[in-house]
């Protein structure tokens, strides 16, 4: 049985701990285990999000002794690391992950991919079956390396406790550094359970040999953008997730602001520069407004800056930005030619680069008028406002109600993958960087609510929101016992349409609306009443009119969790639309035009 | 059916960490990007840290770029070079186990021998004829040695060093 197994590995685990109070002697050596607890410490990690096991039972056992630690106990290891994403995305240090060998480690992989694609520093500390074991399909052992290599910045198998000290200090200058990026360090429990002496360990400056963190930003490059640049007609700006890993958004709003230049962003993007701030045209690509996909469309020059320029965001990649010269600046050299082949490639620190471009363009005058009027007609022709006002429950408009009620300066919005994801992009109101904490790279429903938990654990102080989706929520649904453990005062707002809402738009667009296995309603239970029953606060709502008290007493509610339930319109779709392998420019904007 | 796409053969020659799991995690992302490896061949070099990788990338200068940026990215990778259009040197080994009895060996031995291979081992049925070379030779001589019958066939790849004395990757260790 494998609880047994687990409860005797511990036993042997207590009985090899070292005493560290008795000799001198002892206490110049120490064990791999208080040597992750010691190199977190000294990296200044405050937080892991884990759940304990067999192998990782040391770690624990000293993590236990640290009270510069605050340890988070999910209820799954997705939640963990999904928090631990979020965590690192709304501080800015990495998130710190603990998890067992074997189901505990192959758990946290969705997590670490989902990192992976959206360049979050994620460090994952996994328990691995002793050295001798490894290799012979024992007991919870699965080759976490093997596994996460696709999916991580870097990784390592430690084989050697002095070895840890030094993996930890590398592994978090690798995760924050440069394009940041999940790292997974796999511990054995002997080496966990091992000791070595402090003077063992040691400095190696030649480790980082050919790993290149900030390269230098080629000034000739960006002189030949900015005359590019200076020199168009209907100019547009790109921006990505980028501008919030630099911190890069007003050197950003300084070249904008100067040059008078339309900024459209990608979903990772938004926040960047304020929704309110008239320069912005939009969320660019699949679901993107109509003025920021028309007007890269026609566009002259398209200035791409922190961005992987990635299929969701692209359309059609031979019918992206047709008539423009591109230009694109990113930290990754490999993402210059990846998907398109720029004709002003830069590779740098979005902040340095836009900076330096600032330099250049300053006092040169302002883009064309008529390139504005253009954008501003497209905005009269593609508006995306709804009535609002009618008796069903409209999900963009419970958006915009909590848009309304909530502190834009403040909150921080997590969201599940689906239609409401997109709904909380379009309608929500972003004013800052980070602010909208999603799940763009991979798409992972279940990533918005323990993302929420990371981010309220991040800043306490913070009103947290999750939109999510009936289907997303139930995703990892058992975090509500973290949450309400935690006391985190979390409001999740549910866009429950009865369905897996984005895929059966997909089937009613484009499989001649044959629903197949998209309705989930039967079975899903009353959401409200179940965080009620894990002892969170549960509201439904199914009419326009109860909605914004329904949640503003959400919002006050601060002894846990709490959900409200929107029992929203279930046939609303997400539009505007392209069609997959369509040109942006080829938006549907409803059912009739597909 | 479709005329087969002609080979763009590109050599490169990277400087990795002599590490395990090394190998496995840069073959593992050549094969997920898609990318077209001819030969992939790995080696010690003089300083047991680093070992030498020489790989063929088959496929055009857009293809050929993003290997040596994914590459690159890598932190257990130090240095990455496209030897496309340096001048380098490139070889093959190649152990050609043929059919021989009393009546062809002399004549296999022969042909070896104006393709200065060796003769490896002699055995009663067969003899293993070790070449090395260009890619262009060794198969040459693959291909007349066919008429023989070849039981078995190992290679190493091809290993591709850039010419020259400024080999500055390797002597700053
Ligand atoms: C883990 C995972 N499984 C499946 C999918 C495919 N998928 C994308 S959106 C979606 C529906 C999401 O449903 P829900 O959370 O209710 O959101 P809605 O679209 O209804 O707003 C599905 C199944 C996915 N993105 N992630
Ligand atoms: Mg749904």
């Amino acid at each position: 049985m494998a609880q047994t197994k687990d409860g005797n590995e511990s036993r042997t685990a207590t009985k090899k701990r070292p005493n560290e109070e008795s000799s001198p002697d002892k206490e110049r050596t120490i064990t791999g285990a208080r040597a992750v607890i010691n190199g977190l410490e000294e990296q200044g990690a405050e937080v892991v999000f884990g759940i304990i096991g067999g192998a990782i039972m040391p770690i624990y056992d000293e993590l236990g002794k640290s009270d510069k630690i605050r340890h988070v106990t999910t209820t799954h290891e997705q939640g963990a690391i999904h928090a631990a994403d979020a965590y690192a995305r709304v501080t800015g240090k990495p998130g710190v992950v603990f998890a067992t060998s074997g189901p505990g480690a192959s758990n946290l992989m969705t997590g670490v991919a989902n990192a992976y694609m959206d360049s979050s520093p994620v460090i994952s500390f996994t328990g691995q079956v002793a050295t001798p074991l490894i290799g012979q399909d024992s007991f919870q052992e699965v080759d976490v390396r093997g596994m996460s290599d696709p999916i991580t910045k870097h990784n390592y198998l430690v084989m050697e406790p002095k070895e840890v000290p030094k993996t930890i200090r590398k592994s978090f200058h690798l995760a924050q550094s440069g394009r940041p990026g999940p790292i997974v360090v796999d511990l054995p429990k002997d080496v966990q359970m091992g000791e070595f002496t402090r003077e063992e360990d040691s400095q190696d400056e030649k480790e980082f040999k050919g790993y290149e963190v900030n390269p230098d930003v080629n000034g000739q490059e960006v002189e030949d953008l900015a005359d590019s640049l200076l020199a168009a007609e209907r100019p547009v700006v790109l921006i990505g997730g980028g501008i919030a890993q630099a911190g890069a958004e007003s050197e950003l709003m300084k070249v904008v602001e100067e040059l008078e230049l339309p900024v459209a962003s990608s979903l990772m993007g938004l926040g960047c520069v304020n929704s309110r701030d008239p320069h912005l045209i939009g969320m660019v690509g699949m679901h993107g407004s109509g003025p920021a996909n028309k007007a890269i469309a026609k566009s002259d020059f398209l200035l791409a800056v922190g961005t992987r320029l990635d299929d969701r965001i692209t359309g059609n990649v031979e019918e992206f930005a047709p008539r423009a010269e591109i230009a694109h600046v990113d930290i990754d050299p490999a993402e210059m030619g990846k998907i398109i082949q720029p004709d002003f490639p830069v590779v740098g620190d979005a902040k340095k680069v836009l900076s330096s471009l600032n330099d250049l363009v300053e006092g040169k005058g302002q883009i064309d008028k008529e390139w504005w009027g253009q954008i501003r007609s497209w905005f009269d022709k593609y508006s995306m406002d709804s009535k609002g006002g009618e008796s069903v429950l409209k999900p963009q408009e419970v958006v915009r109600a909590l848009s309304e009620l909530t502190d834009n300066d403040e909150t921080i919005v997590t969201t599940g993958v689906g239609q409401h994801q997109m709904w909380a992009a379009q309608h929500y109101e972003f004013t800052y960087p980070n602010q909208l904490i999603t799940s763009g790279g991979l798409g992972t429903m279940g990533f918005g609510f323990p993302a929420g938990i990371g981010a309220q654990i991040a800043a306490p102080d913070r009103p947290v929101v999750t939109v999510t989706g009936d289907g997303s929520f139930q995703m990892n649904i058992q975090e509500l016992t973290t949450a309400v453990r935690e006391r985190l005062p979390i409001t999740v707002v549910i866009l429950r349409n009865g369905s897996l809402g984005m895929v059966r738009q997909w089937q009613q667009l484009f499989f001649d609306n044959r629903l197949v296995e998209t309705l989930i309603d039967e079975g899903t239970p009353s959401l409200a009443k179940v965080t009620e029953a894990y002892g969170g606060k549960g509201i439904s709502v199914a009419e326009e009119e109860g909605l914004r008290p329904a949640m503003q007493e959400a919002l006050n509610y601060d002894r846990g969790p709490s959900v409200v339930e929107c029992f929203v319109a279930e046939e609303e779709n997400v539009f505007p639309m392209v069609p997959a392998g369509a040109a942006n420019e080829n938006f549907i904007l409803g059912e009739g035009d597909a | 059916m479709p005329k087969p796409k002609e080979k763009q053969l590109h050599p490169l020659t990277a400087l990795v960490k002599n590490k395990s799991g090394v190998l496995s995690r840069l073959s593992g992302l050549l094969a997920r990007r898609g990318f077209n490896i001819d030969s992939l061949a790995v080696g010690e070099t003089t300083d047991s840290r680093y070992s030498r990788m020489s790989i063929i990338v088959n496929g055009d200068r857009k293809t050929l770029d993003q290997v040596v940026k994914q590459l690159n990215k890598q932190v257990d990778v130090i240095s990455v070079k496209d030897l496309s259009d340096r001048s380098h040197v490139e070889r093959e080994l190649s152990l050609i186990k043929v059919h021989a009895g009393t009546e062809n060996r002399s004549e296999i031995i022969e042909l070896a021998d104006i393709f200065r291979a060796k003769v490896a081992d002699v055995g009663k049925k067969f003899v293993i004829v070790e070449a090395t070379g260009g890619a262009d030779k060794v198969k040459a001589l693959e291909d007349l040695l066919e008429e023989f019958g070849i039981e078995e066939i190992a290679r190493t790849g091809r290993v591709v060093l850039e010419r020259a004395e400024k080999r500055k990757d390797e002597k700053s260790e």
